[in-house]
């Protein structure tokens, strides 16, 4: 008995010294923000890339914030920098790259027992409101920040752990989900390719549609002010719509949307979506650009900023 | 249809109830305690160490429902009593009531919990065909987890004692024991008592090498549970939820991650069972024996879920056969027909595991015809590559296994039938679509990696039983940290295991 239990243990000495590089290295600042161990950017910039919403739950745990912007990474573009240019107010932005509808939701009501939330800002597009999208990695972020055990021992951490590891090592940057193909290449690829899997696939989210819905009336019954917006994309992204003749469910999203709360579209054909050089690809602008959705959303009007881009969704526009 | 009523029973769901899964930080904490109590605190001492079974049982049981421990208690109390009475008994009609009363016990319990709103609904959808509407009554029942498991175990127990093929128990730890051993109780497997209860009496040893294998079978059942199954459901799932928007060949697809998921879930859930249970000293019922090899479909049953198989073989097949034998072929094929239709109702009260029975009974039917249906494959020492003949043998069993996992996987008999359609039109030729592909890609690259080394270790008791393999422990090691590593990196997310639910 004695030779099985000492030798299971010689078994378990790397197991205990990955534990232990983990709780070093923290890639998640699970266990504190002030780890200065590695260096806060270069976590940031691998961590956040490996497990988006694990990051930012974690983050905003550290430090909640009422005012929150929820959505993918199109929503994700928005700074809460430039937002408190104009708003004073701290946001913090929870949209996730690939985010989706049930993680949006999920979040919200994760946020929801972190802190009193005063505004949301909801950025959905049409091609996200989409009942086939179901993939949800809120549960397994919360799953995985539950407790010591399951954080040090998920995927996350392991692989966040050996980049990090890696880019020290080699003292080289890390890219991460940068895609191995020419800026042209990779605009074809994202309409060909990524639009038409969303839109093939794309079935309308009845009940996504009733979990907004509970939002809403949760927003309104403890006075939170609750915004939609659509976002920005390439007109070449939006003829996508009317390729797969989804043009009638499109209408009817933002209608729909329109009956949960205030909805301000960017996504239509204007000067500002047909120039491609506002756009890194046809989903997502460049930043000079997400300044300007910053800017037309977060900004009264009164402050004097024309209003180039935003359009009101009501019934009567439609 | 006239809608049922729903009673809002005592017994009702009120919250999620989780389960200690052998795959669970809280496991991991409750075996390692359990373990070192076993082994270094109780180990001279056998009453201690059955006790501390029969407590870390109920202890497991309680965390999913402490208040179907009673169920569980008065189900071994009930049979414990009757065992030893219908031992004592020798007026035949007296036994056979104690007999029939503790099945009516067992199985009274089962068809209560399992089955009780699927006949009053059936019944009601019945008379509403002939427009006869009935206000029928169902009950928010929770189905006792593994209650179909620890049901069979007792009624194999009283009609084993009844044929005289055992004695009755008369230490009650070690009965109880037997009826609650928690490394098969939520899922089989479903071990005789003449197996378990012999090993429950006699001391356990602490042997090295035994311990080291029950390791290697948990690490192995981890990879397929965690790894295989769980990235399979992934697909599985999205597949068979949006089976109307998507291609013949996309469901086809399906099909085939689901039946990856089916059988790496269970199988890698009774690795596991067997893996803990050597831990603890015990060599319980192998259940899985590498199915997918098997070249006909009376192969594949002696191979999947071996303990059930093997029970309704003794319990159900053999009386039936006898019964029928006057009858020839047609009667062998009644008994299979029926036996297999109670192993399809077993899973649960839909009407798709009805199907999903019938028809593997079905496919007996040429192989009684042929009179082939107890031909054993012969054993050779296995080959690196099956011949050509063998390999069509097990593909067809295979697609045959596949057609059918699609009615188990189906919600209803409406959906069976519609996803069969969609299956069987020309985009079945299609391009297969899928919103991830690449999870796509890596559950099927797992699967293989399964089946290629299981094919390997083929004829072994666990996939990765590596004692007659002669490697230095570094590269022994390092296939353990691999598979490790592999564990964590790809693993899946799943919350439970398939056979929880039956």
């Amino acid at each position: 008995m004695k030779y099985f239990f000492k030798r299971f243990l010689i078994f378990l000495i790397p197991v205990v010294l990955y534990v232990v590089l983990v709780i070093i290295i923290d890639p998640y600042n699970y266990f504190s923000t002030t780890n200065k161990v590695v260096n806060p950017d270069l976590k940031k910039s691998i961590s956040n890339k490996i497990s988006n919403p694990l990051y930012e739950l974690v983050e905003f745990e550290k430090k909640p914030s009422p005012y929150v912007l929820l959505g993918s990474s199109q929503t994700g573009l928005l700074s809460p920098d430039i937002i408190k240019e104009y708003t004073h107010s701290q946001f913090s932005n929870m949209s996730y790259g690939g985010g989706t509808l049930p993680e949006l939701i999920s979040t919200f009501w994760e946020l929801t027992k972190r802190t009193q939330l005063k505004e949301v800002y909801m950025g959905i597009s049409f091609i996200d409101f989409n009942g086939s999208q179901y993939r949800n990695r809120i549960t397994e972020a919360l799953k995985i920040k539950n407790n010591f055990i399951s954080y040090t021992f998920s995927k996350s951490a392991l692989e966040s752990t050996f980049l990090i590891l890696k880019s020290i090592a080699l003292n080289k940057k890390i890219e991460i989900g940068k895609p191995d193909m020419s800026e042209d290449e990779f605009w074809k690829y994202q309409l060909d390719v990524t639009a038409n899997r969303f839109y093939t696939t794309h079935s309308y989210p009845v009940n996504y549609y009733a979990s907004l819905k509970q939002i809403a009336d949760y927003c309104a019954a403890n006075n939170i002010k609750l915004v939609f917006f659509i976002p920005p994309s390439h007109v070449d992204l939006q003829k996508k719509v009317e390729e797969f003749k989804l043009q009638a469910e499109e209408n009817r999203f933002r209608q729909d949307l329109n009956k949960l709360g205030d909805v301000y579209d960017f996504n239509y054909p204007n000067d500002f979506t047909k120039e491609r050089k506002n756009f890194s690809d046809p989903f997502h602008v460049v930043n000079e650009g997400s300044r300007t959705v910053a800017a037309e959303l977060f900004s009264p009007d009164k402050k004097g900023i024309a209003m180039l881009l935003k359009k009101t969704v009501s019934p009567a526009n439609q | 249809m006239h809608p049922h009523k729903t009673i809002n029973y005592t017994i009702r769901s009120e919250r999620k109830k989780a389960t200690m899964i052998f795959n669970s930080i809280p496991f991991a904490v409750f075996f390692s305690c359990f373990f070192i109590l076993y082994w270094v605190i109780f180990k001279n001492n056998l009453k201690l160490q059955n006790l501390l079974i029969l407590a870390g049982s109920y202890f497991f049981y309680g965390w999913w429902d402490w208040r179907f421990l009673f169920l569980l208690i008065g189900s071994s109390l009930v049979n414990f009593i009757l065992g030893i009475y219908i031992e004592k008994t020798t007026n035949e009609k007296k036994r056979r009531l104690l007999l029939y009363l503790g099945m009516l016990q067992g199985l009274g319990g089962l068809l209560f919990f399992k089955y009780y709103n699927f006949f009053v609904t059936s019944l009601a959808d019945a008379f509403a065909a002939i427009n006869v509407h009935l206000n029928v009554h169902t009950l928010q029942l929770i189905l006792p987890l593994g209650i179909s498991f620890y049901t069979f175990r007792t009624i194999s127990y009283l009609l084993d004692i009844d044929k005289n093929k055992i004695k009755p128990c008369t230490d009650w730890v070690v009965f109880f024991s037997y009826v609650c051993f928690f490394p098969g109780l939520i899922s089989g497997p479903i071990d005789k008592a003449k197996l378990l209860i012999p090993q429950l009496e006699n001391k356990r040893v602490f042997d090295n090498s035994q311990m080291t294998d029950g390791l290697r079978q948990v690490l192995w059942g981890l990879f397929k549970k965690i790894v295989v199954a769980d990235n399979c459901a992934d697909i599985a799932n999205q597949i068979f939820d949006n089976y109307k928007n998507l291609p013949g060949s996309s469901l086809a697809l399906g099909a085939l991650f689901y039946t990856f998921q089916l059988y790496s879930d269970f199988s890698g859930y009774s690795d596991m069972a067997l893996g803990f249970a050597r831990l603890l000293g015990f060599r319980i019922t192998k259940n899985f024996n590498f199915p997918f090899f098997a070249q006909n479909i009376a192969e594949y049953w002696r191979r999947w879920h071996m303990s059930l198989t093997s029970w309704l073989t003794e319990y159900v097949f053999t009386p039936l056969s006898i019964k029928f034998r006057d009858y020839g072929k047609a009667g062998l094929a009644l008994a299979i027909i029926i036996n297999f239709t109670i192993c399809g109702i077993w899973h649960g009260a839909n009407w798709t595991y009805v199907l999903f029975g019938f028809l593997h009974g079905l496919y007996f039917i040429p192989l009684i015809i042929k009179g082939t249906m107890n031909k054993k494959t012969k054993k050779g020492k296995p080959t690196l590559f099956p011949s050509l003949v063998e390999l069509k043998n097990i593909i067809l069993t295979f697609i045959l296994v596949l057609l059918t996992n699609i009615v188990f996987r189906a919600d209803s008999l409406t959906q069976v039938f519609a996803f069969f359609k969609h299956i069987f039109s020309t985009s079945l030729l299609s391009y297969p679509l899928f919103t991830n592909r690449i999870s796509a890609l890596t559950a099927l690259i797992f699967s293989v990696i399964m089946l290629f080394v299981e094919w390997l270790q083929r004829d072994k008791e666990h996939a990765l039983q590596l004692d007659s393999i002669k490697m230095k422990p570094v590269f022994r090691w390092s296939i353990y940290y691999a598979i490790g590593i592999i564990i964590l990196w790809f693993g899946g997310s799943q919350d439970t295991f398939i056979y929880f639910q039956f």
